[in-house]
């Protein structure tokens, strides 16, 4: 059917504060295809690429579905993806950028009961909590992010601006939470009697997804808005060495996840809305984060053995 | 029901409540009613196929057997199912199809028009027994569910034909038994079938000079508050009545019954050792049956049992036999499996090698699979299965967005309409066991509850916005000028008839036409009047019926010519016609039929399957030309539609509102589902 050729380059630097830079080159695979007895060559520029080996894992690619079913060829000319000019920086893969306070809050809540007997009351109780410790986990993720970026620089904590950006960032998630909600809305969230409990778990979310990528990704930058384009449409470049990125995507599968017990008949009171959405938000960010960590190092090690 | 309460209230009626065995539908109910043993799934089956001669019960021992047997005579009047039951039992019958449940009225003034001859003294002579059969408040159910405008007149019906009975017959005879049931009760919605409390909760009313000085009612007067487990007075089983019947007027006990004596009615009888008597006939006839079912000698019944012994072993016995009722074969059953297990694999192996070099494109898919065979296995995510296809539809979605939003012209509209879209649909209507609930929000509801100065107002525009598109589908891609013009009128005839006949049953089903008809707005009141005028006819459901007729025979015009379309341009314009414009137009066409035969109140959905449809179209234009995209969509859809209209996997939910609605054909073609099918046509339009 169809002869792929295709030269794989990947370079991977390491600098002195173990950050890693992808640098994904560009390519150009021909494509021989003699379906129909004709020979057709296509030029394909691919310039994501994945690792090698996780090839076969990530099967849900959506940039491998462009593929005709009954040729089984590339489609010609699909893909046609501008040259990048710059890289959303990843911070290496380290044990404090795993958010440790989420399974602790996620605990304490269902250790506390409120949830079940009082469940607006318990909602808020967790936000409380969760937008302190929040606040703390994001003042260091801005200052390991800061550091990372200048490793030279000695840092005695956060400047008066800094602490005034993260400060902000923090209303700032919470507005992000109306968006969320409508989203939640769309995608089919009960309206009517439990609205307020569905903007609780908005608010929720928000602080576990927005508020740590708000604070690594800063608005300030000059690149702010292409970055955050591109963190928005899931177009990262090695996603899967971000950590923080990836907390944020398992706080979202986690949700999504969250509401398959509820239809079911076992007559549970922590199967209200919106509590196992809840559950599933928490614990996704944490295991999505620390699955990162793990590949992170993994992906390290792999490196150094080979150099 | 003033006069049934009265009768509760003096002591000569006496109340209960009985559960009906579910599959709560007619035909298992009355076996169950007569022949007093629990039925078997597929009567529920045998309910709907009407012709089937296979279900009667001309053998099996039934109290109406019994009576037969001993030369009594049975006069039948009213659902035509007790004659399929019991085909050569009755020595006079009239029955009627229980099928049309849009007629309130016929179907009872036939049965109530013997009335007048049979509790003549004339007619008194003829009969030993009497069976009436109504449906009315069946129908009105079916309709327009518990809370419908014509509800209380039916109810207040049925009271006098119940008062006009005591009077002239039970009042004059001291042996006689009047006995007033329902076979089965009604959801929130007005359908039966299933196994929930509404519906298994049917009222039992025995009447009889004898019982009045017994107080057999525990002091409670009616009429008694609603309650949440629909408990009124106590509660027995329904087929206990077949001991009782067969009791009180003194015959033998059918032999297939599984039900005990109701403990109550020992009371009437004057003494101890009547006493003992009823129930020892009763406890004898369920020994047989327990020593069958055991395979053991009948060993002899110790027959100095006392009363409190032998109501224990009655009870013990039912139980028993209720439980071991159901015997199945194993052997079929395997062998069914098996086969089953054996196309699965095959089907599996072809997918694979239909997808054989690149799987990852049919990952979703084999996801998909897996966790809808893996569905079934949980009872709660069969009656739940509007969920899972809510789920993958919106994954599924997220996805195709996601692919959009990597391309660079990304119209936001278009993805926000057809998220709107699905979630209107979603809202639409409530699917399911768990929250089908009438309180738990739903767009329908809230539509048939506005008050009549805004709801038709409400319900016009959303005929507009449903029946426009389509006008506009023809216009935008129709070329020749002839052929469309003709297919204007046409389409304008359909959507004039279709939305007259829409707008028609959304007034009569959810107003109290002949009360409130002065709230209606102006032109609500001018067009009854002006249909009624033109039509010449006063009965609306006359009028829905020819109004029918009419847009079924311009319909078929209509889409002949469309299918005929090619031929004909070719024949006289020399032209051809683009595919796209021949199945659009086909689309608008089925679109017509579709919503002809949709509930009323489901009619604006079609309003957001088209805002879904185009955000499709708009959003997964590039990856339409991959047809695994394409598939999935119209299969999720599909299946979503199927559970949005309000449908369950419940045999209840089975919507009887637009059966009949042209009596001429009363075709059972129309009966099926026909939404399921709803997006396989718009499939065609995408191709």
């Amino acid at each position: 059917m169809a002869t792929r050729r295709s030269a794989k380059s990947k370079k991977v630097s390491f600098n002195n504060s173990s950050k890693i830079v992808e640098i994904d080159q560009e390519e150009i695979v021909n494509i021989t295809s003699n379906a129909d007895g004709k020979i057709v060559d296509a030029e394909v520029e691919i310039s994501q690429i994945e690792e090698g080996e996780d090839d076969d894992d990530d099967n849900f690619d959506p940039d491998k579905m462009d593929i005709d079913l009954t040729t089984g060829k590339k489609r010609r000319g699909l893909k046609t993806v501008n040259k990048e000019s710059f890289i959303v920086e990843t911070l290496a893969p380290s044990l404090t950028l795993i958010p440790w306070h989420l399974p602790i809050l996620l605990i304490t809540l269902l250790l506390d009961g409120q949830l079940m007997t009082d469940t607006k009351e318990g909602l808020q109780k967790g936000f409380n909590n969760l937008s302190v410790m929040g606040l703390i986990y994001c003042v260091m993720l801005g200052e390991i992010s800061k550091c990372q970026r200048n490793p030279t620089l000695k840092s005695n904590g956060p400047t008066a601006l800094e602490f005034l950006y993260t400060a902000l960032s923090f209303p700032f998630s919470i507005m992000l939470s109306i968006p969320i909600y409508l989203s939640f809305l769309l995608f089919g969230a009960p309206a009517g009697p439990l609205t307020a409990m569905t903007f609780y778990l908005a608010s929720h979310v928000t602080l576990i997804v927005f508020f740590p990528l708000l604070n690594v990704y800063r608005l300030t930058e000059k690149n702010s808005s292409k970055i955050w384009k591109k963190l928005l449409t899931f177009q990262l470049e090695n996603w899967k060495l971000n950590q923080v990125y990836c907390t944020s995507i398992g706080g979202l599968i986690g949700c999504w996840l969250g509401v398959i017990p509820i239809p079911l008949d076992w007559d549970r009171d922590w199967q209200d809305w919106p509590i196992t959405l809840l559950i599933g938000a928490y614990g996704g960010a944490f295991i999505g984060g620390l699955a990162s960590y793990i590949y992170g190092r993994y992906v390290m090690r792999s490196f150094r053995r080979n150099a | 029901m003033h006069f049934a309460h009265q009768l509760l209230n003096s002591g000569f009626g006496v109340g209960l409540t009985a559960f009906s065995n579910p599959p709560t539908v007619t035909l298992p109910r009355l076996k169950g009613i007569t022949t007093g043993s629990t039925p078997n799934f597929i009567d529920a089956v045998l309910n709907i196929a009407e012709d089937d001669t296979s279900s009667s019960l001309g053998d099996q021992d039934s109290w109406i057997k019994q009576m037969y047997l001993n030369d009594w005579k049975i006069n039948m009047f009213g659902d035509d199912t007790w004659l399929k039951l019991f085909p050569n039992y009755f020595s006079k019958h009239e029955g009627t199809a229980s099928f049309y449940v849009s007629d309130f009225t016929i179907v009872d003034n036939n049965v109530t028009r013997h009335l007048d001859y049979e509790l003549s003294e004339d007619g008194q002579a003829n009969w030993d027994c009497l069976i009436l059969h109504y449906l009315g408040l069946d129908h009105i159910g079916h309709k327009g569910g518990p809370n419908s405008q014509n509800m209380p007149g039916k109810q207040y019906e049925m009271d006098n034909i119940i008062q006009r009975i005591h009077k002239e017959f039970v009042m004059k005879d001291p042996n006689t038994l009047f006995v007033v049931l329902g076979d089965h009760g009604m959801n929130d919605i007005g359908n039966h079938g299933g196994s929930s409390t509404a519906e298994t909760s049917a009222a039992l009313m025995l009447m009889s000079q004898k019982f009045e000085n017994h107080n057999l009612n525990d002091n409670s007067l009616a009429p008694i508050e609603w309650n949440e487990d629909f408990t009124y007075y106590s509660r027995v089983d329904q087929i206990d009545l077949v001991p009782t019947l067969a009791t009180m007027i003194g015959l033998p006990i059918p032999i297939n019954n599984l039900g005990t004596f109701i403990t109550k009615f020992l009371e009437v009888f004057p003494n101890d050792v009547i006493r003992k008597n009823v129930l020892f006939k009763n406890a004898l006839q369920l020994k047989v049956l327990l020593d069958k079912k055991f395979n053991r000698e009948p060993e002899p019944l110790l027959a100095n049992m006392s009363i409190p012994e032998l109501l224990q072993f009655l009870a013990e016995t039912k139980e028993i036999l209720l439980k071991t009722s159901s015997d199945y074969d194993y052997k079929f059953i395997n062998l069914g499996l098996g086969l089953y297990t054996l196309i699965t694999l095959i089907s599996y192996v072809t997918f694979g090698l239909y997808f054989k070099g690149h799987f990852c494109v049919a990952f979703f898919d084999v996801v998909f699979f897996f966790v809808y065979a893996v569905n079934f296995i949980a009872s709660s995510m069969v009656e739940e299965e509007h969920h899972l296809w809510w789920f993958f539809t919106t994954i599924f979605m997220a996805f195709v967005i996601l692919k959009k939003l990597r391309s660079e012209n990304i119209k936001w509209y278009s993805i926000v309409l057809m998220m709107i879209g699905l979630r209107v649909l979603k809202a639409w209507n409530n699917s399911g066991q768990k929250h089908n609930l009438k309180s738990n929000m739903k767009l329908s509801t809230y539509l048939s509850q506005l008050p009549p100065n805004i709801g038709p107002n409400v319900y016009i525009i959303s005929l507009f916005l449903t029946l426009l598109p389509l006008l506009f589908m023809i216009n935008a891609y129709t070329k020749d000028g002839v052929y469309l013009k003709i297919m204007q009128i046409l389409i304008a005839m359909l959507s004039f008839l279709i939305g007259s006949l829409k707008m028609l049953s959304y007034l009569t089903e959810t107003y109290n036409i002949n009360n409130t008809i002065l709230e209606l707005p102006c032109w609500c009141i001018k067009f009854i009047f002006t249909t009624k005028k033109i039509l010449e006819l006063e009965d609306f459901n006359k009028i829905n019926n020819m109004l029918y007729n009419l847009s079924q025979k311009v319909w078929l015009a209509a889409f002949v010519l469309q299918l005929l379309q090619p031929r004909l341009m070719k024949l006289f314009t020399k032209s051809s016609v683009s595919s796209k414009s021949y199945f659009i137009n086909i689309l608008a066409i089925i679109s017509f039929i579709l919503i002809s035969q949709t509930n009323y109140l489901n009619v604006p959905i079609f309003v957001s399957l088209y805002l879904i449809l185009f955000g499709f179209i708009e959003n997964a234009q590039n990856s339409s030309i991959n047809s695994n995209i394409f598939n999935l969509f119209t299969i999720l859809l599909q299946n979503l539609t199927f559970f949005q209209f309000g449908s369950t996997n419940s045999l209840s939910s089975v919507d009887l509102t637009n059966s009949f609605n042209d009596k001429l054909s009363n075709d059972l073609f129309y009966k099926g589902d026909v939404k399921k099918y709803k997006f396989i046509e718009i499939g065609y339009e995408c191709e």
